[in-house]
């Protein structure tokens, strides 16, 4: 216990990490706000999304999908706004920007996209549900049910689209805010290494004191562990709250399982520290190197520098998403607050889950054999 | 005199370079036990080993009786450890520092507490407690590197060389702690390259060079090894080469070297050696100024053994 208090009270006194792992992720969190209150100014709710029907030649033009893309719609608002051109102005239009999709029908009906977003997500959905359950509109129409089956159909595309990606949210740029909170919990690494670095003597000199020692190493980490766990903890609930409360970012719905969440990631941040410098042990230099590096890559795939990055991987390397710890990080709260799907949260939370096990399994490793080595007395007869 | 630690046949390597080279040692309990050599000559390595802070290649060290292991915890706490770079928390206060190092070894809170007002009433460092590191001097910074490792009230302390770039007031109270603490019954390992602490404090001193033990016993013992006993440093304006011969067939007169207007005079043994060379002087009517005479310094049992001297190693 009073290892843990003394490196508690250590952990609270070293100004550096504690501007890196508190301040500066509010700082950056002010300067994000900054830097996009002009743009959350704006109305960010769903827009028409403008698109062009292009009939091929020899082809009639299907009246009944130009109606229903008509008659689609997002509340009061139509999800598409359409117009008929030829292919050649279409796709002008389209590479110009001023379309986000062009819709080619014929013997196959072919979608053609500007970029991929929710947009894209969105026209692909309703074409590819339109033409899934053609007979089922063209039976709606005939009966006279087509507006109720059109809005039952919006709602799904709606709903869907939401849950696909957090572009709906509405506040666009939280995913901005959940990176920032899966870099300053991965920057929890720091912990960690001075952790391990405290059992180096090749980087410490206090540890050939502690090292000296009838110090037992498990307890000793755990202890560690526990300092640094408790810090990085609550450095997450004041980035949550000064987020939230300070800065008014828009985090969704936020429950007592985001904190939950906040304590896997914090863990997280800390056994990548200790699996750093376990591994690397000749130079806090390298450590540092490689935990700053890993952590900046991490967080850049998690979207901290380029906001569609992730559903750019997303649809081309999903895996990429699946194993990259700030992402797992950043989608388990973008699961939680916004698309309130708790299996996506659950799956998120069992990847970092099993990171922590990885890591904590290797180091332990690492440590015991090196502990073993420096034990033994002879080694030759 | 029970055996504290024990050493036997140690050999450790740093791939091509052997930094310890079948050392025995045997320290008895009581003793300040100096490990005297050059930097470089295997010193810290011995203490590394000791401490199974470094795996070694061969041999085998007993502590209290116990072969000694990274996890033979029971022994590991009846060992201190000063250290030759001050090891302690930048973060902590001097306070806190202590108590935090004896919590490593004494876990009653109530004991620990008088053990650590205790170390830092035996450092001197009642008026610092609350400051941290960086506030203290260089001086007081040692002090408090000796509290940490003393404070839980060790059998054996091992000093790794102690006094490194400590100014000569904080030099000598560190030397008289040392004694104090044997006083009390610990038993202390002292590694330094200054002889002249080792020949101050300690009981029995190893001399060590290039990992390999160079002589071992009491200083007197080491000094009675080499033929050199008193030197004699006579202010000799002119010396003629006459005179300086006569000077060499003096009894007892190891050699004679005549530089700058010095003349040294090496001796072996014997009893008024100063008087006789006084005498042949004047006798010879050679004028002369000051006259120095030294008994053999340790630094002449390195160079004689060794063939070259402890103090240009240590530069």
């Amino acid at each position: 216990m009073i290892h843990y208090v003394y490196r508690l009270k250590r952990l609270l006194r070293m100004r550096l990490i504690f501007f890196w792992s508190i301040l500066f992720p509010l700082i950056l969190g002010t300067v994000f706000k900054v830097a996009f209150s002009d743009a959350t100014n704006k109305d960010w709710g769903f827009v028409t999304i403008p698109l062009a029907v292009v009939t091929e030649e020899g082809n009639t033009e299907d009246e009944m999908f130009v109606t229903f893309l008509t008659e689609m719609k997002n509340g009061e608002l139509p999800f598409f706004s359409v117009t008929k051109h030829e292919r050649a102005t279409a796709e002008k239009l389209l590479d110009d920007g001023e379309l986000s999709a062009v819709i080619v029908t014929g013997e196959e009906t072919k979608v053609l996209l500007r970029e991929n977003g929710l947009n894209s997500t969105i026209v692909k959905t309703v074409v590819d549900g339109y033409l899934q359950s053609k007979d089922m509109f063209v039976e709606a129409a005939m009966k006279g049910k087509l507006p109720e089956v059109m809005a039952a159909f919006s709602a799904e595309v709606t709903t869907l689209s939401v849950k696909e990606f957090e572009g709906a949210t509405s506040d666009p740029f939280v995913q901005y805010f959940q990176a920032l909170i899966a870099m300053a919990s991965m920057y929890g690494a720091m912990y960690g290494l001075m952790n391990t670095n405290e059992l180096n003597q090749k980087l410490a000199v206090v540890s050939a004191r502690r090292l000296a020692a009838p110090m037992r190493t498990v307890p000793t980490v755990l202890c560690d562990v526990a300092a640094a766990f408790t810090i990085l903890y609550m450095q997450f609930v004041i980035n949550i709250a000064y987020f939230i409360l300070v800065l008014k970012v828009d985090f969704g719905s936020v429950n007592g399982w985001l904190f939950l969440g906040g304590a896997l990631y914090s863990l997280l941040g800390v056994l990548n520290g200790y699996f750093i410098g376990t591994v690397i042990q000749r130079s806090d230099g390298l450590q540092n190197a490689v935990m700053m590096g890993y952590t900046m890559f991490s967080c850049f795939l998690a979207g901290l520098m380029v906001g569609n990055i992730r559903i750019a991987l997303e649809l081309s390397v999903p895996i990429v998403n699946r194993v990259n710890q700030a992402t797992l990080i950043a989608d388990s709260m973008q699961a939680l607050c916004i698309m309130g799907d708790m299996e996506k949260f659950a799956r998120c939370l069992i990847g970092i889950l099993i990171w922590c096990v990885c890591l904590t399994v290797g180091s332990i490793l690492v440590i015991k054999v090196r502990q073993k080595k420096t034990g033994r007395s002879v080694k030759e007869a | 005199m029970s055996t504290v630690v024990k050493i036997e046949n140690l050999v450790k390597r740093y791939k091509e370079l052997v930094a310890v080279d079948h050392m025995n040692l045997s320290i008895g309990k009581g003793e300040i036990f100096g490990l005297l050599g050059p930097n470089g000559s295997g010193k810290s390595t011995i203490i590394n080993c000791l401490l199974s802070l470094t795996d070694y290649d061969k041999g085998e060290i007993t502590v209290f009786g116990e072969k000694m292991r990274a996890d033979n915890y029971s022994v590991k706490g009846r060992i201190g450890v000063v250290l030759q770079n001050v090891a302690v928390f930048d973060e902590l206060t001097v306070y806190e520092n202590i108590d935090y190092f004896c919590s490593l070894y004494v876990s009653d809170k109530e004991k620990r507490k008088t053990l650590v007002q205790e170390a830092i009433a035996f450092v001197g460092l009642e008026e610092f407690v609350k400051f941290y590191p960086k506030k203290l001097s260089g001086g007081l910074l040692r002090r408090l590197n000796i509290a940490c490792g003393i404070a839980h009230k060790p059998e054996l302390i091992i000093f790794d060389e102690p006094t490194v770039a400590v100014d000569p007031q904080s030099r000598n109270k560190i030397l008289e702690g040392i004694q104090e603490l044997n006083r009390q019954g610990a038993t202390v390992i002292y590694t330094s390259h200054y002889m002249e602490e080792v020949e101050q404090i300690c009981s029995r001193i190893a001399i060590i060079d290039k990992g390999q033990l160079v002589a071992t016993g009491t200083k007197d013992e080491l000094k009675s090894m080499i033929q050199t006993g008193e030197t004699i440093r006579v202010e000799v304006p002119e010396l003629t080469s006459d005179v300086l011969f006569g000077l060499e067939k003096l009894s007892h007169v190891l050699s004679v070297e005549y530089n700058d207007g010095l003349a040294t005079i090496k001796c072996n043994g014997g009893r008024h050696n100063v008087l006789h060379v006084l005498e042949y002087l004047n006798n010879t009517e050679t004028s002369f100024g000051r006259v120095f005479a030294e008994q053999p310094t340790l630094n002449d049992v390195f160079l004689e053994i060794t063939g070259k001297e402890l103090r240009d190693e240590v530069q």
